[in-house]
């Protein structure tokens, strides 16, 4: 019973979304112009996230993985952190650091006229804030398994650690990097909170397609609906892709000889 | 060996809380270590090719590369699975040292395929680990670490997890192939090994680590003959019995049976249960339990009478019977007996402190 009950509270929500959308006006109501922004903004913020994320969160990932400093257990757990931060504390985070009277914030503003709260920019960094530790942790993982085995046998054969890192460690990892740029990408489809609290939702700059269904909602249900139901198709785009990604392809081999 | 080839491997290790040794091998020797589980094998072995934090120095043809990067050791790797990189070719796997050195990649992939065609796997080069066997990949482990020419070749294990048949091929291959790069390069190798044939068919010597500590060194000849470890011993397929001072070693074969105690000089005997018997061909090998504590035997000498005082140890022993005499006794698993051995067929070997 409990189980049923269970299946039903994560199933009842979503038949529900679907059975009440206005499939009859489906069309028009996402025809406006807000809706083509909204999408836009949130694909383009979303994108940049993950290319944020391969740029910077690989090198984390790797010295999480394979350095062995002082502190790096501290590190790893503040990495974490944002994963179990309610988003609209990592908004007022970001407010109270990158604000524009914020420790970092004020100063970035006097030296270079940079502002990024209530900034398309301002948004991709909510973003990252909130689907780094996603992306990181995903990588982490697949790093580790990549095995410092093959970092030992590199090195010896001549390898310096870069010549290492790009052709023995990354495309071992390359699995687990694809999975973490899926968990981060739809981290950051779908981050409200902290994007809302920190960049606002005006309408061609900050607005993203959760903003817009807020916004919705507050006006006209059916038009959130209708909006929900995109962001749904996205989602469960995600999970069928997910699917064949998530087990590792090369693993996989291995046990099929073993 | 060549003697233009210089000093060979002096090294004195030691991964503090693994294993401390002294490992010594003239340029074009194979020098096999054994031991058992925890000795410090793999410790030894990463120490040597630096990817184990290690003091003190290693010595390669007379420079010392333990302060510098691994890089520059000259040291061939062949871990216990091969350790190929799996997303590459065959092919691409023995080019990696050759590139990563700088070599370009026409070159490296030319040198690359005449190893793989030494080794025996030249029409495997296009295949990634995932499609080749166990053999085959060993092969393709070897021919990567052997293309860099090194000092230094390490292989840990290079026939475990392989089927007999094929463990025996490559076995008699590698011999070859070890012989040549050391008459061409005066590589050493240091072969790391659970199997006495590997010890005594491929080995110019044999080094005993245990504990952490080296307890045995010589050829594979000496340390056959005389086991300074139990664990050796019951390797070359020897009885071990294990004293506080010594270890005895005998042959299966020089055990005698009876029902009775038996009497006669200088004969070291045991009450024994029997736990169970296979026949081989024309010898019918018996599995016994023995106490330890009736080591001393009649004219056994004075070393074994501390034992009196410590706790009896179970020990099992191996006894050899042709079918004939095993009828006779009718012997079956759980019979009592007696098993005895002349004192002119033990070997004993004082411990090292």
């Amino acid at each position: 019973m409990p189980a049923a009950l269970a299946a039903l509270l994560l199933v009842v929500p979503v038949v529900a979304l679907v059975v009440a959308a206005p499939w009859g006006t489906l069309a028009e109501r996402l025809a406006s112009q807000a809706v083509g922004e909204a999408l836009v903004i949130s694909l383009g913020t979303s994108l940049a996230t993950v290319l944020v994320c391969l740029l910077l969160g690989t090198p984390l990932a790797w010295v999480l993985a394979r350095l062995d400093l002082p502190g790096l257990g501290l590190l790893r757990a503040l990495v974490a952190v944002p994963l179990v931060l309610p988003p609209v504390v990592a908004g007022v985070a970001l407010v109270t650091a990158f604000g524009r009277t914020g420790v970092v914030g004020a100063p970035l503003r006097e030296a270079f006229g940079l502002t990024l709260p209530y900034t398309t920019a301002g948004v991709v960094l909510a973003h990252v804030f909130c689907a780094m530790p996603f992306y990181v942790l995903s990588v982490e993982g697949a790093l580790r398994s990549a095995g410092e085995r093959c970092d030992a046998v590199a090195a010896t054969l001549g390898a310096s650690r870069w010549y290492a890192f790009r052709r023995v460690v990354l495309p071992l990892a390359v699995p687990g990097v694809l999975a973490g740029c899926v968990l981060a990408w739809a981290r950051s489809l779908g981050e409200f909170g902290a994007t809302i609290t920190f960049a606002g939702n005006f309408p061609g700059t900050t607005q993203t397609m959760p903003s817009l269904v807020y916004t919705a909602l507050q006006a006209d249900a059916d038009d959130a609906r209708a909006l929900a139901l995109v962001l749904l198709a996205v989602s469960l785009a995600v999970l069928a892709g997910l699917r064949h990604r998530w087990l590792d392809p090369l693993r996989g081999r291995r046990r099929e000889r073993a | 060996m060549s003697t233009a080839s210089g000093d060979g491997l002096h090294a004195r290790v030691r991964v503090p809380g693994r294993v401390e040794a002294d490992v010594r091998a003239a340029p074009g020797e194979v020098l096999a270590v054994v031991g058992p589980n925890g000795a410090g094998k793999s410790s030894l072995v990463g120490a040597l090719a630096g990817t184990v934090p290690a003091l003190g120095p290693v010595r390669l043809r007379g420079r010392d590369v333990s302060a510098g990067p691994v890089q520059e050791r000259r040291v061939g790797l062949v871990p216990q699975d091969g350790g190929l990189f799996e997303h590459l070719t065959a092919l691409e796997n023995v080019a990696f040292g050759l590139r990563a050195r700088g070599v370009r990649r026409g070159p490296a992939r030319e040198a690359a395929a005449a190893w793989l065609e030494r080794l025996g796997v030249g029409a495997l080069a296009g295949r990634r680990p995932g499609d080749l066997s166990g053999g085959q990949a060993r092969r393709v482990a070897v021919a990567r670490a052997l293309v860099t020419e090194p000092d230094l070749l390490l292989l840990d294990e290079p026939f475990a997890g392989l089927d007999v048949g094929v463990a025996a091929t490559l076995r008699a291959e590698l011999g070859q192939h070890l012989a040549a790069t050391a008459a061409a390069h005066g590589t050493v190798t240091l072969l790391v090994t659970h199997d006495a044939v590997d010890a005594l068919t491929l080995a110019d010597r044999v080094l005993v680590l245990e504990g952490g500590r080296v307890a045995q060194e010589g050829t594979p000849a000496d340390v056959a003959a005389r086991p300074a470890t139990a664990h050796v011993g019951r390797l070359v397929g020897l009885n071990v019995l294990t004293d506080a001072d010594a270890v005895r070693t005998f042959p299966p074969s020089a055990v005698t049976v009876d029902l009775t105690e038996p009497h006669g000089s200088a004969r070291l005997r045991w009450p024994a249960r029997l736990l169970g018997l296979t026949r081989t061909g024309d010898v019918v090998r018996l599995l016994a339990e023995v106490q330890s504590g009736h080591l001393e035997g009649a004219g056994s000498g004075g070393e074994g009478r501390g034992n009196g005082s410590t706790a009896p140890v179970v020990q099992t022993l191996l006894a050899d019977v042709t079918p004939a005499s095993a009828e006779r006794l009718d012997l079956r698993p759980g019979s009592e007996m007696w098993l005895s051995v002349k004192e002119t067929a033990v070997t004993t070997a004082t411990m090292r402190p």
